[in-house]
């Protein structure tokens, strides 16, 4: 099956088309065959493939297994009406995603790992060794793979919030204002004053400050189209950004 | 990149690999402040500069510069309220501080409107070290108010640079005192007194700010909860923070001093909180760390006073600013002061007001939206009833999650819900029992990886372990590791030679090493698979080693010169990858197992097939020969264990007990068991003859990868994914210890005063006495003509008093088993027997309805206590010796005068024979219990409670906790109070000869206590007839662990008990 947009396609929608591109085109379609309802969870899959294969790998499985459960499952995801179920719709998807894995790992796991070991046709390209090598970052403990999941979720959100701002800057030629003032959207800090920064940028304070005032609501903008792309309504946003803070924070 | 560990803001771990390096709680953090307060506009002049520097202007708009009179000129500080401009106002030509209020979605007429009225009080102070207001007011919707300008730092910018020198610290906050003194003579309560509202002018010398304006910011910030209109509760009073603004009182404004203080001496807040919740929660139950211990320069005169301020009660506190500004100066002047330190006493009783946990949060957040939103002021003591019971019920439900965790062998689930509740106070047996239950094991070894294999030493005493970095090799006496040997790849099996001085471990990387066992050097590297490996296997004789590999071939290689000897492949080879290889006890055959589901029997020497064992409906992870050499067992992703006969190749059995796939397995020396482990986390030991499951070790939190037997048959090694490698008992997994020995039912149970001895009463007419801890037998008591129904520990353990069938008592000694004396006297069957207090007396009931109370020394009957009209079945002293209680068939319950034997107190309305009867420990309370009494509560299950002071009987609560059988005196209610000893309790079954220990200890002594399930019983008979359980009486909640207890056993056989010191 051949996926409708490459990544970098996807990278430089803007906030706006993803607010009506993601979980709640799908929940709305009802039927994630649906060609639209396709494209959403191949992006979505795309994004969020490494929570799970961080929570396969915690949950005990080798490297090996976890790359073949998380294509396998992705497989599944799209293939199957999974999203036409009536639960899909009062999720995140977040937690629909888990959910969904989880079953997939009780049920049919070896099944589907052997399916994959003999065909290795794969859906997504996912980067295996990069995950592992991430992986074997992970903290050993005390997460439990459900938290673990959570917080690269939580992480993987945080990415594309970046990777997505990052490329606004990108095309209008800034990559180096974005590298300088990136750290400011941690917050005030001491260390991060805005003279240096300016400096670094051969610009005044003055005009730092509110170039970081700019960023820092773009980065909102966009990271609230992220995140609205995981729920079915913005309402529920602010909910969400606070559940991710709470994860990171553990 | 290299990024830092952590956040130098927030303190939290960076991941350089995600979020770019940037720390995801401050990113989180900072996106989700807009939500509460909207970050500032930038100033037009930056928007100028940037517009200058060539750069696109903001698309939004931003304030003028000029706000009414007044010129803005910049931002000098911000706090909940809103933000602080340094102004110029022009009318007037000064320079002023201008502060524009963040009033949420109030009418901002309004808003101004009222905080003007309240301003005017706040203005008429005129005090040097009050910060005065000069104008409130309003400009295009915007209410803002104007004072004094002080150039300078806030105390809080100031903490930044550390603590306050101590003498420094009190200067300041007796300037401070005196200005809030000030403000209260004349009716201004602060109510927001913190470290960011007292300003330093550059002289040093503190300004107050903000006087009175908290009441009206507060009081109308009663839509949102956030962050910006309440400000940080840190600094608040406790009833300040819980009761809303009308119980607030100077004594708040001398609690907020002292936070402030506090802060000055430590350089730390009192609390930090992450929330708002949470702070109040902490004001609420958490007392403050002494500032001496932060700060050991502080004085402890200095502390006491600081403390003295920030006394949960407010009458505790200085009664004026003034009265603390005096103390502080009689410090200063090394003069004694008036404060007094908090006593020991005082500070511990406000022990429930500490880490309540989720339990007085989820409380807290129900009384914080009731007080603040609606506003009803609640009273701390309700508060802190709330939050016990709040307490409790959590408790109750957490246990009850573990229990229902633990049927689902969610063993980390039960440890989380441990760790939940470990602070909780009122813990008793089910926690310790709990705990025990999640550490059956003998050792663990932790890891740093997953554990991939694990195999024992010849000598059984060494082990080795493979986790996905190194090769351990341990110590089992010592628990050391006695090697560390790195590998270069991922190993995924490993064992060790017969010698003991090789071990072979094969790798991912498709090489097997074999390695020196001692030192971890490599020996030899075996090289003839191109692909991942599965597992390596000597041969009994240590010549051969077989290697089974995902290119669908096994070989055998020579050890010693490390020669490949044979390929088995081919045509009768196998069709997937070989996971699973073994030779038989002789060595002549090769037994592989495959992913294609066949197992296969290989000749070692040719290379011909043997046999071709097919069963299984999946891979076939795990084979072994038994060493006996008649079985062969193989086990796989299909769940299954199959047992085949090594000469035909014919199925035998399966073995179905496991859920999820088998990974591993393991064959004792004996032949007779086996022991298996998987995806489900137990590993299980089953008997080969006939598939029936013995027990299984429960504890691991993930996956079973390896499983192995000591060769003397008496250890299980288990290696799991969760890190660990754990030892545990091959005789019972260490989960139960039956006490084996009577050759007929158990009618009666004790434990020894000291936790160490139990006896037993048994209808084999003996009793027994074992050792608590081992289960071992060490005296059987015989001379009883019939079956004991009754015995009892005397109080200081030295002898023990049984009641039989033939009428008489005995006493015996428990440290010879020498009967010492026999009470004849009786005229029927003793039913029960009981020792008093000061273990002087004896007193038996009988079937001859008479109570006989003897002298315990002498054997001398001293009363015969006459009036129940039916046979007596229980009889107990009252605490203090006094009085004795009878419980009898003819539905009444007695109380008598212990010294003279009178009648005292007849207990009717039961429609019921009485079982049994007991005082609660304050000898107020009687207990009985009919005989109808079901498990179930049945209709006539109530208790009857009389209180002795009133002597009036009147039906009280049931003791419903009572659900072992006997009666526990007072425990039931009351939960063991005494952490770290041993829980233990005892029951048995009507119908059995064994009786079983349930108990709960700590891990470092795990030698005793194997909680009680019945030996040799299948799961569902032992979840039948055996069990403990407890109702929290307060709460209702019903705590039920382990196994309930069958009514029939409970009322009939009676004969569980419970230690006098609670613990067993």
């Amino acid at each position: 099956m051949a996926s409708g947009c490459s990544g970098d396609e996807s990278r430089v929608r803007t906030a706006a088309q993803f607010a009506t591109t993601h979980w709640s085109v799908v929940v709305a379609a009802g039927d994630s065959a649906s060609p639209k309802a396709q494209e959403a969870l191949e992006a979505l899959c795309r994004r969020y493939w490494y929570p799970l294969y961080a929570y396969a790998r915690r949950t005990g499985h080798s490297p090996e297994d976890a790359q073949d459960l998380t294509q396998g499952f992705f497989e599944h995801l799209l293939k199957s009406r999974l999203v036409a179920s009536a639960d899909a719709a009062k999720g995140r998807f977040r937690s629909f995603l888990l959910q969904c894995f989880r079953n997939f790992m009780g049920a049919e796991h070896a099944k589907a790992t052997r399916q994959k070991r003999g065909g290795h046709q794969s859906l997504l390209s996912l980067d295996a060794a990069g995950a592992e090598a991430r992986f074997g970052g992970e903290p050993a403990d005390p997460h439990s793979p459900e938290q673990l999941y959570e917080r690269n979720w939580a992480l993987a959100v945080l990415d594309e919030t970046l990777i997505q701002v990052q490329q606004e800057f990108a095309t209008s030629g800034r990559e180096r204002t974005f590298e300088v003032l990136r750290p400011h959207l941690q917050g005030e800090d001491e260390d991060l004053s805005y003279a240096a920064s300016a400096r670094k940028l051969a610009t005044s304070e003055a005009a730092v400050r509110v170039m970081v005032y700019r960023l820092r609501r773009r980065y909102r903008e966009i990271l609230n189209g992220v995140v609205l792309g995981t729920v079915d309504s913005p309402a529920e946003v602010e909910d969400e950004l606070r559940h991710l803070l709470q994860v990171v924070q553990g | 990149m290299t990024a830092p560990q952590t956040c130098p803001r927030c303190g939290s771990k960076l991941s350089p690999k995600a979020s770019g390096g940037l720390c995801p709680v401050c990113l989180l953090r900072q996106s989700l402040a807009v939500f509460e307060s909207p970050e500032p506009e930038p100033r037009a002049a930056d928007v100028a500069a940037l517009e200058a520097a060539g750069l696109t202007p903001l698309r939004s708009a931003i304030p003028s510069e000029r706000f009414g009179d007044y010129r803005l000129e910049n931002e000098v500080g911000r706090g909940g309220m809103g933000i602080i401009y340094r102004a110029h106002q022009i009318s007037l030509n000064r320079k002023v501080a201008l502060k524009m209020i963040v009033a949420g979605p109030l009418s901002s007429t309004d808003f101004a409107k009222r905080l003007r009225v309240e301003a005017e009080v706040a203005a008429a102070l005129d005090h040097p070290n009050i910060v005065a207001i000069h104008e409130v007011g309003e400009h295009q919707g915007q209410p803002f108010f104007t004072m004094r300008l002080v150039e300078g730092l806030n105390l809080a910018q100031a903490l930044k640079a550390g603590s306050f020198e101590p003498r420094r610290a009190a200067t300041v906050m007796i300037t401070v005192a005196r200005a809030v003194q000030h403000a209260h003579e004349r009716g201004v309560l602060h109510r927001d007194l913190k470290p960011s509202n007292i300003l330093l002018d550059p002289q040093g010398e503190p300004h107050v700010t903000d006087f009175g304006l908290a009441k009206i910011v507060h009081a109308d910030s009663t839509l949102t909860l956030s962050h910006a209109a309440l400000g940080t509760p840190s600094y608040m009073a406790p009833e300040q923070a819980s009761g809303g603004s009308r119980q607030v009182t100077i004594a708040a404004d001398v609690y907020s001093l002292g936070a402030v203080l506090y802060e000055l001496l430590t350089g730390r807040p009192l609390f930090e909180a992450e929330t708002p919740v949470q702070a109040i929660q902490q004001v609420l139950e958490r007392e403050p760390e002494r500032p001496s211990r932060i700060n050991p320069r502080i004085d402890r005169d200095l502390e006491t006073i600081c403390l003295k301020c920030l006394n949960k009660e407010p009458k505790r506190r200085y009664v004026s600013a003034a009265a603390l500004a005096d103390d502080l100066e009689r410090w200063l002047g090394a003069r004694p002061i008036q404060a007094r330190p908090v006593g020991r006493i005082e500070r511990g009783w406000l022990w429930c007001r500490r880490k309540p946990g989720l339990a007085a949060l989820t409380a807290l957040v129900a009384i914080f939206a009731g007080v603040v939103v609606v506003g009803t002021p609640i009273m701390l003591l309700r508060l802190a009833r709330e939050q016990r019971k709040t307490e409790r019920n959590l408790y109750a439900a957490n246990l009850n999650l573990a229990q229902d965790s633990w049927l689902q062998n969610d063993v980390a689930h039960v440890r989380q819900m441990l760790r939940e509740t470990a602070s909780y106070p009122e813990r008793g047996f089910e926690w310790y029992y709990w705990q025990r239950q999640t550490h059956l094991e003998r050792i663990c070894f932790r890891h740093t990886d997953l554990v991939s294999s694990v195999a024992f030493f010849p000598d059984g005493r060494r082990i080795v372990t493979g986790d996905e970095k190194a090769a351990h090799v341990w110590d089992l006496a010592g628990g050391e590791e006695l090697l560390n040997a790195g590998w270069p790849a991922q190993p995924v099996s490993m064992a060790v030679a017969p010698d003991g001085e090789k071990c072979v471990a094969s790798s991912l990387d498709g090489i097997v090493r074999v390695l020196d066992a001692t030192t971890g050097r490599q020996l030899l590297e075996l090289r003839g698979h191109s692909l991942a490996i599965f597992p390596a296997s000597f041969s009994p004789d240590g010549r051969w080693i077989a290697i089974g590999s995902v290119d669908r071939s096994a070989t055998i290689w020579e050890t010693a010169s490390g020669k490949e000897w044979v390929r088995l492949d081919g045509d009768h080879g196998h069709k997937g990858w070989v996971m699973a290889v073994a030779f038989s006890p002789d060595g002549q055959r090769l037994l592989t197992g495959s992913w294609d589901k066949t197992a296969k029997v290989w000749e070692t020497a040719t290379g011909n097939l043997l046999l071709n064992l097919e069963g299984h409906h999946d891979a076939i992870r795990a084979a072994a020969f038994s060493p006996d050499g008649k079985f062969i067992v193989t086990a796989g992703e299909d769940a299954t264990a199959k047992i085949w006969a090594a000469t035909t190749g014919s199925l035998l059995r399966t073995f179905e007990r496991h859920t999820e796939g088998i990974r591993s397995l393991a064959i004792f020396p004996d032949s007779r068991r086996i022991v298996t482990g998987g995806y489900d986390k137990e590993a299980r030991v089953w008997e080969l003859e006939t598939g029936r499951e013995l027990f299984s070790l429960k504890g691991h939190t993930a996956r079973i990868s390896s499983v192995a037997v000591s060769r003397d048959g008496q250890w299980i090694l288990t290696g799991s994914v969760d890190m660990t490698a754990k030892i545990w008992s091959a005789v019972d997994g260490g989960e139960l210890r039956p006490l084996e020995g009577h050759t007929a039912e158990i009618l009666s149970a004790a434990i020894s005063p000291d936790g160490r001895w139990i006896a037993t009463g048994s209808r084999d007419r003996t009793a027994r006495l074992w050792e608590a801890d081992s289960g071992k037998e060490v005296l059987s008591l015989q001379g009883h003509l019939g079956e004991i129904k009754s015995l009892s520990f005397s109080p200081d353990g030295q002898w023990i008093v049984t009641g039989s069938w033939d009428g008489t008592a005995r006493i015996w000694d428990v440290t010879t088993g020498m009967e010492r004396l026999n009470l004849k006297g009786h005229e029927g069957g003793i039913r029960c027997v009981a020792c008093s207090p000061d273990g002087r007396l004896i007193a038996t009931s009988s079937d001859d309805r008479a109570v006989k109370v003897w002298d315990a020394v002498s054997g001398k009957q001293t009363l015969t206590l006459r009036g129940h009209d039916d046979v007596v079945n229980s009889v107990a002293f009252s605490p203090n010796g006094h009085r004795i209680v009878t419980g009898s068939g003819d539905q009444t319950a007695r109380v008598w005068d212990a010294t003279t034997g009178k009648e005292i107190l007849v207990i009717r309305g039961h429609l019921d024979p009485i079982n049994s009867v007991a005082f609660s420990p304050n000898g107020r309370w009687i207990v009985t219990r009919p005989n109808s009494l079901s498990w179930e509560w049945g209709s006539d299950g109530q208790g009857v409670g009389c209180d002795q002071r009133r002597a009036t009987a009147h039906p009280a609560r049931a003791q419903r906790g009572h659900q072992l059988g006997g009666l526990l005196p007072g425990r039931a209610a009351n939960p063991d109070r005494q952490p770290g000893r041993n829980r233990q309790a005892l029951g048995c079954g009507q119908r059995q000869r064994t009786a079983h220990v349930a108990g709960a200890q700590r891990r470092s002594d795990f030698r005793g206590v194997f909680p009680g399930r019945p030996a040799r019983r299948n799961r569902q008979l032992g979840s039948d007839s055996q069990g403990v359980g407890r109702r929290d009486t307060e709460t209702g909640c019903h705590l039920d662990f382990g196994r309930r207890l069958d009514d029939r056993d409970c009322r009939s056989s009676g004969c569980s008990a419970k230690s006098p010191s609670g613990t067993r």
